[in-house]
């Protein structure tokens, strides 16, 4: 099931008017539980057995973390927990690439494994690695009851492609009754509308045009690839935070926060703040439990360099098993430690511009960094080395070829385009989502608007998000 | 519960006009026209004679129907003209007015008084059902010099072409003019009511588009060639008794633009049959895709897609039109200057 479709419009409305009318807190819990798990069923039911199987490990192991906290089998058992938690999404996510490229190297008859990935693997295993080191550093407690961590890890607004929330953002709002409320069907609602105008109006129809030119890039002109390139930065961000709003906005009429997960990217000055505004869960998990851990920036420069780079390039990996997102991530931690070098070296020369300057400089580093992202991309998009080659070669030349102007990617980006200076100008860069006042008529009439016209413009087509492969 | 109906009130007030404002910019976008079924005649819907349909969709075309309810120019026809009989391709929504195969062949044969190319088309009239509906094609213009049947396809299964074989009668009273004069005042009321309310059919469309979603078409399987041809020369003897003047077959076949960057005709299993039972039959064959195939080599101009959807996928541009009018242009000038 995923949140476009009626079904699921059906399900919420049954499952709003059950938690209505349910004010006991561990019976809403259970009717949460169960109805995450009929969510990940209707996806595909082969592997709720095993989601159920790691839920109930981690509460385990949380439960041992939590008694022998101090000693050294709190450590190992945080061990365990988190090497069951890697070696499982290793199987299920990387045995068919490092097979097939072990056979390859060593000049092996091709083996492939066909595993199936398991809908949401990569998302709920790192918030049960969260649960478990939240747990070891104290800054949850451990359930006593497994109720609460299997609807952690399975709950169905963020399962099958986030928000990655940590359990010490969660776990404390299982503390409390849910009121279904108006302010909060409100609000959710309309983060829910949005998200879908980002991924049907938007990403969709920018799908459409990039999917062309990236599927036979020899045929088209420098022009057409530049403009595919840059809808798909497009495509993806509205695809993946228009997918974002909807979990926020299905969790929040249930009455749970999970944060935020993309703050307009494209306003960023550099690679560390686009990656505070892109995929926010994903960075934010990636620095309190892999950047920190490895000793972030306490051990000296060039240990911060390193740390940086393992991160990033870490968090490129996460993304699939293949060679375009191993380019990728270690295109992001080659610009991520370079401009962190760049800062420390101009922190050293006290270097600092101010006034119409500092103004002047901060926009030509959001371009500077938003030309340097949508290259990044290509490898993501492109699936293999060749096509990547092709585009790039293609790119930066000007070949002859079809050229093709999509008039929705034109569109769509003049829209961004004013979003992103309106957020800059008079919100601080800050996202503009603010939810209207549906109590007055004049909103009323505002939201029916842009339902009405997101219904009338949405590219019914392909609607499988892109993250769900991940 | 007096909150309760004043907030729903509220909310239908505010849907009903969004959907008019919605209503409003879909004027400016996409505004299709009421169309009428007809059983005895050359196609089996028509337009209402003299309504304006605006197309936006896929391309962009504004075109007004004419009195017998096709997309023509608002001129006579010549004394010597060829009917172009196809489906949406034919109809050419999708390019603007004077891009269409048939508004490029009138240009270029005749002086623009009178419309030497004639188009009799309706969305969904495939090679089938233009063999089912040949003999009232021949009936309405019996008048023609020739007769052009536009195809994207050449296969087509063998219960589509045993139905085509039972012919459709003509009676003049589905004559577009005729309908249109017969209507009832509640029936034309009813079709000004849809075409001012545009919204309606595309939130039809986009609904019938979700309930499709994930049944599509998959590509035709394997076709026994002899049962094939078989049914399909019967189909083509008949075409080709009932009409003893020129007769030809224009078939632009689907392109596709490959990872290496050429772009090939596709080519279907039948498509060396059907050329072979067209010739049997004396029927002219023009296929279209070597002509599109050197067009793209030479400046890689690509006949199907717009800068609202993709290249290569979807109906003729004006690109595409152009070419198909260069394709069949020697014939028809040979065939309308006898």
């Amino acid at each position: 099931m995923n949140f476009m479709t009626l079904g699921f419009v059906l399900f919420m409305a049954v499952l709003l008017i059950v938690m209505r009318f349910c004010k006991n807190i561990r019976a809403q819990h259970i009717i949460l539980l169960i109805a995450s798990y009929v969510f990940y069923a209707l996806g595909d039911w082969r592997f709720l057995g095993m989601l159920f199987a790691i839920s109930l490990l981690m509460w385990a192991l949380g439960r041992g973390i939590s008694k022998y906290s101090g000693t050294g089998k709190a450590k190992a058992l945080l061990a365990a927990g988190v090497a069951v938690d890697l070696l499982t999404l290793g199987i299920f996510k990387y045995l068919d690439f490092f097979a097939e490229n072990f056979s390859r190297i060593f000049g092996m008859s091709h083996v492939t494994l066909k595993i199936i990935l398991p809908i949401g693997i990569s998302f709920y295993l790192f918030q049960a690695i969260s649960y478990l080191a939240d747990v070891y550093h104290k800054r949850v407690e451990a359930q006593a009851s497994p109720l609460k961590i299997l609807l952690y890890i399975g709950f169905f607004p963020q399962i099958v492609s986030g928000p990655i929330v940590k359990s010490k953002d969660f776990l404390p709002q299982l503390s409390k009754a849910h009121a279904i409320t108006r302010k909060n069907l409100s609000w959710g609602v309309q983060k829910f509308a949005v998200g879908l105008f980002k991924k049907a109006v938007i990403a969709d129809r920018l799908a459409v045009a990039v999917d062309a030119v990236f599927s036979a890039p020899a045929a088209y002109d420098s022009v057409s690839i530049t403009l595919a390139v840059i809808s798909y930065t497009l495509e993806l961000y509205c695809d993946f935070s228009g997918y974002s709003d909807m979990a926020i906005g299905v969790a929040k009429m249930l009455g749970f926060d999970l944060g935020i997960n993309f703050n307009l990217p494209f306003l960023a000055k550099n690679p560390s703040d686009f990656w505070r505004r892109w995929h926010i869960s994903l960075s934010s998990w990636f620095r309190d439990y892999v950047y920190i851990p490895l000793g972030g920036n306490r051990r000296g420069r060039l240990r911060t360099y390193f740390n940086l780079f393992v991160t990033m390039l870490l968090s490129g990996i996460w993304h699939g098993a293949s060679w375009t997102f191993i380019i990728w991530g270690v295109c992001w931690a080659v610009a991520s430690t370079l401009h962190k070098i760049f800062s420390d070296i101009r922190k050293h020369l006290k270097i600092q511009s101010k006034g119409a300057l500092s103004k002047l400089s901060g926009a030509v580093s959001i371009l500077i960094t938003f030309a340097v992202t949508v290259p990044f991309f290509v490898p993501f998009r492109a699936g293999n080395l060749s096509t990547t080659g092709v585009i790039f070669s293609r790119m930066f030349t000007s070949p002859n070829g079809i050229h093709y102007i999509s008039v929705y990617a034109v569109i769509f980006m003049v829209l961004l385009f004013a979003v992103n200076l309106i957020a800059a100008i008079f919100n601080k860069k800050d996202d503009l989502f603010r939810p209207l006042d549906l109590s007055k008529w004049r909103w009323k009439l505002v939201f029916c608007l842009f339902v009405v016209f997101t219904f009338c413009f949405a590219y019914i087509g392909n609607t499988a998000f892109i993250y769900s492969q991940f | 519960m007096k909150r309760f109906f004043s907030q729903s009130l509220q909310w239908l007030s505010a849907l009903m006009l969004a959907v008019l404002i919605c209503n409003g910019v879909l004027f400016f976008y996409n505004r299709p026209t009421a169309f009428i079924d007809r059983t005895k005649a050359s196609t089996n819907t028509i337009f209402y004679p003299g309504s304006t349909m605006l197309h936006g969709t896929e391309g962009h075309g504004y075109y007004t129907a004419d009195r017998n309810g096709y997309l023509n120019p608002d001129l006579p026809r010549a004394k010597k003209y060829a009917v172009l009989v196809g489906a949406s391709h034919t109809q050419g929504e999708e390019v603007s007015a004077g891009e269409r195969y048939a508004d490029v062949l009138n240009s270029r044969l005749s002086d623009g008084s009178s419309l030497a190319a004639y188009v009799c088309a309706q969305d969904g009239l495939f090679l089938p059902k233009i063999i089912q509906n040949f003999r009232a094609v021949t009936e309405e213009f019996r008048d023609a010099q020739a007769i052009v049947i536009e195809t994207g396809h050449t296969q087509y299964s063998s219960d589509e072409l045993e139905k085509a074989m039972v012919q459709k009668e003509f009676d003049e009273k589905y004559l577009g003019a005729n309908i249109a004069a017969r209507m009832s005042g509640k029936e034309k009321l009813t079709i000004k009511v849809k075409e001012a309310f545009p919204f309606y059919t595309i939130a039809k469309n986009q609904i019938t588009a979700y309930k499709a979603k994930g049944h599509e078409q998959s590509e035709t399987g394997d076709v026994d060639i002899k049962d094939y041809s078989e049914k399909m020369n019967r189909a083509l003897a008949l075409i080709r008794s009932e009409w003893k003047k020129p007769l030809i077959i224009m078939y632009h076949p689907t392109v596709s633009v490959n990872p290496d960057g050429t772009m090939t005709a596709q080519k279907e299993k039948t498509d060396d049959a059907f050329k072979k039972l067209c010739a049997d039959n004396g029927i002219d064959f023009v296929n279209t895709g070597s002509v599109f195939e050197k067009a793209y080599r030479e400046n890689y101009t690509v006949p199907y897609g717009f800068s609202d959807t993709s290249m290569g996928a979807g109906h003729l541009n004006a690109d595409g039109h152009r070419l198909v009018a260069d394709a069949l242009y020697g014939k028809l000038k040979e065939v309308l200057a006898q």
